[in-house]
């Protein structure tokens, strides 16, 4: 095959051969560029199994565009030779790294987040690997991981039981690799994303040791151990690998896969939280690091997970590694995963401090008894009301009609003792032809005494509620509702979104105020200290500051903050800090030429920008940190000696701008004006 | 005033507290107000307690993500438009906080990629807005930030939220898209 040209593929070498192929190294003559070609066996050409297995293989391949896939250039038939050309990797596989031993954790933590991150991507396109392995992992020059032979994957079906594989079935072949294998695999089980996830903590466990899980004379007896023996705890051969690895990779090689991560996602994120927690406890207490991607599900380094990360001095049994029932008391609140807030919250109910979720039953209960009582007194006076009013009608009909009303009698019944009673008791005869007014009377008592009882017992129902309402609320804004997916927000929240976001803005507004910077900068200051007394540049910026101070006075000034060089001041008003800025560049003419000895003069250059900014009385301005101090900083560095650039916002806002002019540039997308010292 | 649930930073007790204006304010701005704590019988700094971070799942849905890009720079803006392509990905993008809301408002979205340093309601006042009001959207915020100052640093840390810094790595902003969801 070497020199044949398939397409405009050119064979150059052969790189090796598996059980369904032989890889060779080719370069595509249009392009230039080396590919990797792999073509079926000669024997496999006939083989409708094999060539659906090869055709499946290249469509498999080519969904997933990953930077850790293999991507795939063209599939094609030739002199009824079927190959496929894919992206030439010139690198190492991880089996070749892994001969000189075990990687070190955090380029084996970036190996495995690459591989994670692949796996994740085809999980989401239903693709399995099923062989993942340290011979299928290659990494580039540059570090890039690339998983090979996305071959043997099948896709698994989105409902109903997946499909049987014909080459395994028809074969009696289990595909994949004795050593990686998961024990669903060696059994011919269907198999699930979970599969990979146990094959690559046998790669895991790879990196980590340097050597497998499961080793043994023959294939059967690494089979046996694979289904039937637990895997060797990784501190056994290596020490230094944190507990948070070890657990983790113990937990992808579970024998029953319900006990391992469900997916790849799930491997992912927590191989960036120990990779971020690692590099966290190496950078000790120095400052924050900037780190991409803060994992949210663990905490931040407690230091119960700090001492997770410290190499322990000898094997740690899974015991030592959980976490102790209080522990999670001990988690603070920003740790923001999951299991961390249940944890707290759940520490909290147990220890009573419920404040998040005190008893609601006997709220409800109480509301409950109290609206059903107020509803019965309601409908209860209502009704006796109605029979009343009923009864006091009935004269008007005819007298033979009346009697046949039906349930007239139990009318009479229910309110002729009531009436008999008020009526012996009031003494007074209210009847007038025939209509007993009486009657009317006792409808409106009845009306009025079923109000006046339920309106105490409404209030006492709303009281009792109120906390239950406020709560539900709260659950509407809070963590509690953020376990449900929703897919949008509901519709009630959707109305009002808009006006809480106006009062939102109104009030975060509120609390900030108008503040103008001014930013100023000695030009060359560390040229003009060549050459010169330390005791004349002391004396020379100390008088500097002292004729900056009288300034910042002069002009009200709000606060100052100095660095070695230069000074931030804020005003309340644009005029005040335009004014420094102009009287600073003036008057410094005469400060150069009356106060200071220096050999060289002072220039500087100022920068000014006004903008809404939160600060507090009681904070210094060196703690202040927005993006209006940014810019006007900016606008100094950007600034000529002797100028002053300011904001077109601040410009704006100035009632004197005479000698202000617009420059063509912009910084921070603000447009600039530049006001000159007068020559 | 919206209930918020706040912890307390010197005992991590938590509370539901229905905060004054200008306290809901300091909230919004800084993402800290001093209140009295019961446990500490003193005037301590209280915190909104960040969003639950759900599960990882797969995602099975082959429709493309929905993903709300804000941004003040128009030119990330456009940048991303590009690169989430429209066959995975349904980009809507808002240039400050205002148009988000609108957005968030009419559209359902998988994915909130959002800026930090922008004008006058910035990205750390956005999220905790939707902490108060949409905490399920709040769990869906990704931070693409050019900002490397100590503020935002100290906010991502505390945020529980993924963030990546500019210039845009293609690659690893789909990988944490797909991590949310």
């Amino acid at each position: 095959m070497i020199g044949k040209t398939l397409s405009h593929f050119k064979i150059i070498e052969k790189l090796g051969e598996g059980g369904m192929g032989v890889v060779y190294r080719g370069v595509d003559l249009d392009l230039d560029r080396p590919v990797a070609i792999k073509l079926l066996p000669s024997e496999a050409q006939q083989n409708e199994e094999s060539i659906a297995r090869f055709l499946r293989e290249a469509k498999t391949a080519s969904k997933l565009q990953h930077p850790a896939i293999t991507t795939i250039y063209e599939f094609g038939i030739q002199d009824n030779l079927r190959y496929l050309v894919m992206e030439y990797i010139e690198g190492k596989t991880l089996k070749e790294m892994l001969k000189s031993g075990p990687l070190p954790i955090l380029p084996l933590l970036e190996i495995a987040i690459q591989v994670a991150d692949a796996l994740s991507l085809a999980d989401e396109k239903a693709i399995i690997h099923r062989d993942i392995k340290s011979e299928n992992i290659m990494l580039t020059d540059r570090g890039q991981v690339k998983i090979l032979d996305f071959g043997l994957a099948k896709m698994v079906e989105k409902s109903g039981p997946v499909a049987q594989d014909g080459f395994q079935s028809s074969m009696g072949v289990v595909v994949g690799t004795v050593s990686h294998m998961s024990p669903e695999q060696a059994l011919g089980a269907e198999l699930d994303a979970r599969t990979d996830i146990y094959s690559t903590g046998v790669v895991l466990f790879e990196m980590a040791t340097g050597t497998l899980p499961f080793t043994g004379n023959s294939q059967s007896v690494v089979l046996a151990k694979v289904l039937n023996q637990p895997a060797s705890g990784v501190a056994d051969y290596n020490a230094a690998a944190p507990p948070s690895l070890q657990k983790m990779i113990a937990k992808c090689l579970e024998k029953n896969r319900e006990q391992r991560y469900q997916n790849a996602l799930s491997l992912l994120v927590d191989l960036r939280a120990i990779k971020q927690e690692m590099e966290r406890a190496q950078a000790g207490n120095k400052m924050v690091m900037m780190q991409p991607g803060k994992d949210p599900r663990l905490p931040p380094p407690s230091a119960e997970k700090l001492s997770d990360l410290v190499p322990p001095s000898t094997p740690v049994s899974s015991s030592s590694i959980l976490p102790t029932p209080g522990a999670a008391r001990t988690v603070p609140p920003v740790s923001s995963g999951t299991a961390s807030f249940l944890s707290a919250l759940a520490a909290q109910e147990a220890g009573g401090s419920s404040q998040l979720r005190p008893k609601r039953s006997w709220r409800l209960g109480a509301c409950f008894v109290l609206k059903t009582t107020r509803q019965a007194i309601g409908v209860a006076g209502g009704l006796f009301a109605l029979a009343c009013v009923t009864l006091f009608s009935l004269p008007v009909l005819k007298p033979e009609f009346a009697k046949k009303v039906p349930g007239i009698q139990w009318l009479h019944s229910a309110v002729d003792p009531v009436l008999a009673n008020v009526a012996s008791a009031v003494n007074v005869d209210f009847t007038y032809h025939e209509l007993n007014f009486l009657l009317l009377v006792v409808a409106l008592a009845a009306y009025i005494l079923q109000s006046v009882v339920s309106w105490p017992l409404e209030g006492l129902e709303s009281w009792i509620r109120k906390p239950l309402l406020s709560r539900q609320s709260s659950r509407g804004s809070g963590v509690f509702s953020q376990a449900t997916d929703t897919s949008g927000i509901s519709q009630a929240t959707r109305m009002s979104l808009l006006r809480e976001y106006a009062a939102s803005k109104r009030m975060l507004s509120d609390v900030k105020k108008q503040i103008a910077f001014l930013a100023i900068d000695v030009v060359g200051s560390t040229k003009m200290k060549l050459g010169e007394e330390k005791i004349s540049i002391e004396h020379a910026f100390a008088e500097y500051k002292k004729f900056l101070e009288r300034i910042f006075h002069e002009c009200h000034a709000y606060k100052v903050a100095w660095t070695p060089d230069g000074v931030m001041a804020a005003f309340y008003s644009v005029e005040d800090s335009a004014a420094a800025a102009r009287k600073l560049l003036v008057d410094l003419d005469w400060f150069n030429r009356d106060i200071h000895q220096l050999r060289a003069k002072f220039h500087v250059r100022c920068g000014l920008n006004v903008g809404e900014v939160l600060f507090p009385e009681d904070k210094p301005l060196e703690e202040i940190s927005d993006e209006v101090i940014d810019v006007a900083g900016h606008m100094q560095k950007y600034a000529d000696p002797d100028t002053v650039w300011i904001s077109e916002e601040a410009y704006n806002q100035l009632v004197e701008r005479n000698g202000f002019e617009r420059l063509d540039r912009q910084v921070d997308n603000h447009e600039v004006f530049v006001w000159r010292k007068p020559s | 005033m919206p209930a918020c649930i706040l912890y307390c930073e010197r005992c991590n007790t938590q509370e539901i507290k229905s905060l004054p204006e200008a306290d809901f304010g300091l909230l919004l701005a800084e993402g800290v107000v001093r209140l009295p704590c019961r446990s500490c019988e003193a005037k301590e700094s209280w915190k909104l307690v960040p969003p639950l971070r759900r599960e990882p799942r797969v995602r099975r849905d082959p429709r493309p993500r929905r993903v709300l890009v804000i941004d003040d720079d128009q030119d990330t803006l456009r940048i991303l438009e590009i690169l989430l392509r429209p066959e995975k990905y349904t980009v809507v993008t808002a240039a400050c906080a205002d148009e988000a809301i609108q957005k968030l408002q009419t559209t359902d979205f998988d994915v909130i990629v959002s800026d930090i340093r922008m004008p006058e309601f910035d990205g750390r006042s956005l999220f905790r807005f939707l902490i108060i009001y949409l905490p399920h959207y709040a769990q869906r915020v990704l931070f693409l930030t050019g900002d490397q100052s100590e503020k935002t640093s100290r906010f991502l840390q505390e945020c529980g939220c993924p963030w990546l810094l500019k210039p845009i790595n293609l690659p690893e902003l789909e990988s944490r898209i797909r991590e949310i969801g």
